[in-house]
């Protein structure tokens, strides 16, 4: 017995629940990548020499709107799930006459909703200040849609993994916030040294920025099929993991 | 009659580490449809965790149990359409005023359009000036009556209250239990758990009492409370202090509990030779009492 108004009603409670505070939400991360364009793309860019024909701002764009959609469709679900752990409204998620797949649906879409309102605010904003080519607006699309998916699939399951919003944030700055800096927003990653160069193509976020790049202004680092089979390969993994995580109830059903 | 709620051999085993606590032994229940059905037992009888896996956030170890036929396991979405829940801990939705809340919980039940229902609830539950209020902004007492108006927005089959009543103001108490009386008589399955044991003894027919996980009492309200015993207690209060208890007073088992009360207990029938008795007395005062269902409640658990 499928729910649909259900689904719709848990989404729009996450929605309007992250529009509540776009101060927090909405504002806030376009806020910190304008400070970025001010800092790297004004200050520096100058001093900064093209990079594969590209100038540097260009070459950032893509890495900032990565940033905007990874934090966004990770902060989303984890947040969400652990503040109703707080509030002790969890038990009104579990009593709700909604299968698993329909919770997950719901937390996802409003996840990606976010992440894309944001990436989108970053994207325009930057089209104040830079243009692109436009090499394969489709791959932009995909690529922008796999790397919300897989930051919302682990959002998901870090919300139901975290005891309190420490947990959290324990991912976002030692695993995410690294992985997202090393993963070459602001410089070539083939411009790593050595080993380093080596071990950062095994940062999933480098094949990210990697397609957004290539995306928006033809430049490649790695191979864009690559790139595509370990995001798709990725995301169907952490979707599969996030979504039998919540179906088991594990750390939410006594 | 049809059966609203069917438990039968119900095992639930808390485990951390090396504890493990069997909060529920073989539980086995059933309420019949449009019952007003008390749930009694001491903290950490197991009636919470009976209610968590009526309604979703804690999972039996084994057993059956069925919502008007329907078992939890096998229909689990559709048993949740047919029941409401009011937790017995206080929580709210920061982010959402009091009809953003009820708008919500109507949707996830698939209700849209559900305002004047929202609006009656509101009025039935005296929150109608809270309805644009924070959820935050709510006391204690408010919060609970919430969560009433929750379960009941989606107009359940049967509806369960865990101690619903705990911080709610006397006046508020009783036009709450007016409301589920009302609601009761429109044909609503009550299953009430609740530490003001007079509110079982005056509001529902059968009770069952659990302890340490399994039912100890269970039968029709009256006669659990009867079972004790049919007798009364008289307390008498005299102006002077009581000397020595008048010898023809000892075969009602006369006590003095002050110098200045003394206490009979007697049979129902009784009653003319203890008046007989009072002749000469002169007592300034007399009450007279039943046993409670404290009395049975007090004998079965805390006494076990």
């Amino acid at each position: 017995m499928a729910n649909p108004r259900g689904t719709w009603t848990l989404f729009k409670r996450e929605t309007q629940r992250f529009l509540k505070v776009y101060m927090q939400t909405i504002l806030a991360p376009v806020v910190n990548n304008l400070l970025y364009f001010a800092v790297f793309g004004f200050s520096m860019h100058k001093a900064i020499p093209d990079i594969q024909g590209i100038t540097y701002l260009q070459f950032m764009v893509p890495g900032l709107v990565i940033m905007g959609l990874v934090n966004n469709a990770y902060q989303n679900p984890s947040s969400s799930i652990i503040l109703m752990k707080y509030q002790g409204i969890i038990g009104d998620l579990l009593s709700i006459p909604l299968k698993t797949y329909e919770i997950f649906i719901a937390f996802i879409s409003s996840a990606l909703l976010r992440s894309f309102i944001v990436g989108l605010v970053t994207f325009i904003t930057a089209l104040f200040f830079v243009s692109f080519p436009y090499t394969s607006v489709p791959l932009i699309l995909i690529s922008a849609f796999l790397v919300s998916l897989f930051f919302s699939f682990l959002g998901l399951f870090v919300g139901i993994w975290a005891k309190e919003f420490d947990n959290q944030m324990f991912i976002q700055t030692f695993l995410i916030m690294p992985l997202t800096f090393l993963g070459g927003v602001f410089y070539p990653v083939s411009s790593l040294p050595g080993v380093i160069g080596t071990i950062a193509k095994f940062d999933p976020i480098v094949h990210m920025i990697n397609l957004l790049r290539y995306g928006f202004t033809g430049i490649q680092e790695i191979s864009i099929s690559l790139s595509m089979t370990v995001l798709v390969t990725i995301t169907v993994a952490m979707g599969i993991i996030s979504y039998f995580t919540l179906r088991s109830g594990w750390k939410l059903k006594n | 009659m049809a059966t609203a709620i069917s438990i039968k051999n119900v095992h639930k085993i808390y485990s951390k580490g090396e504890n493990t606590t069997h909060a529920l032994k073989d539980f086995s229940l059933e309420i019949n449809s449009g019952e007003f059905f008390a749930l009694l037992g001491p903290n950490g009888g197991g009636k919470s965790t009976l209610i968590n896996i009526i309604a979703g956030p804690t999972k039996k170890n084994s057993g059956t149990i069925k919502i008007c036929g329907l078992d939890i396991d096998t229909h689990r979405e559709e048993t949740k359409f047919m029941i409401g829940v009011v937790p017995q801990e206080v929580n709210f939705d920061s982010f959402f005023n009091v009809n953003e809340v009820l708008t919500f919980c109507s949707g996830y039940y698939g209700i849209k359009n559900n305002q004047n229902y929202i609006d009656e609830i509101l009025e039935k539950l005296n929150l109608e000036d809270k309805k644009f209020a924070n959820t935050r902004a709510l006391s204690g007492g408010m919060k609970r009556r919430l969560l009433i108006a929750k379960a009941l927005v989606h107009k359940p089959k049967v509806l369960i209250l865990d101690e619903p009543t705990a911080g709610v103001d006397v006046e508020l108490r009783h036009n709450l239990w007016v409301y589920m009386r009302e609601l009761n008589k429109a044909g609503l399955t009550v299953l009430l758990t609740t530490h003001y044991l007079e509110e079982a003894e005056s509001l529902c027919r059968r009770t069952a009492i659990i302890n340490k996980g399994t039912v100890v009492a269970l039968d029709d309200t009256k006669k659990l409370i009867k079972s004790l015993g049919n007798y009364k207690e008289m307390t008498l209060n005299f102006k002077d202090k009581i000397g020595k208890i008048p010898e023809h007073l000892e075969q009602f088992k006369a006590k003095k509990i002050s110098d200045y009360d003394l206490v009979l207990t007697f049979e129902p029938k009784e009653l003319n030779k203890v008046l007989t008795a009072l002749k000469d007395l002169n007592p300034s005062d007399i009450e007279l009492q039943s046993q409670s269902l404290e009395d049975v409640f007090l004998k079965l658990t805390y006494r076990s």
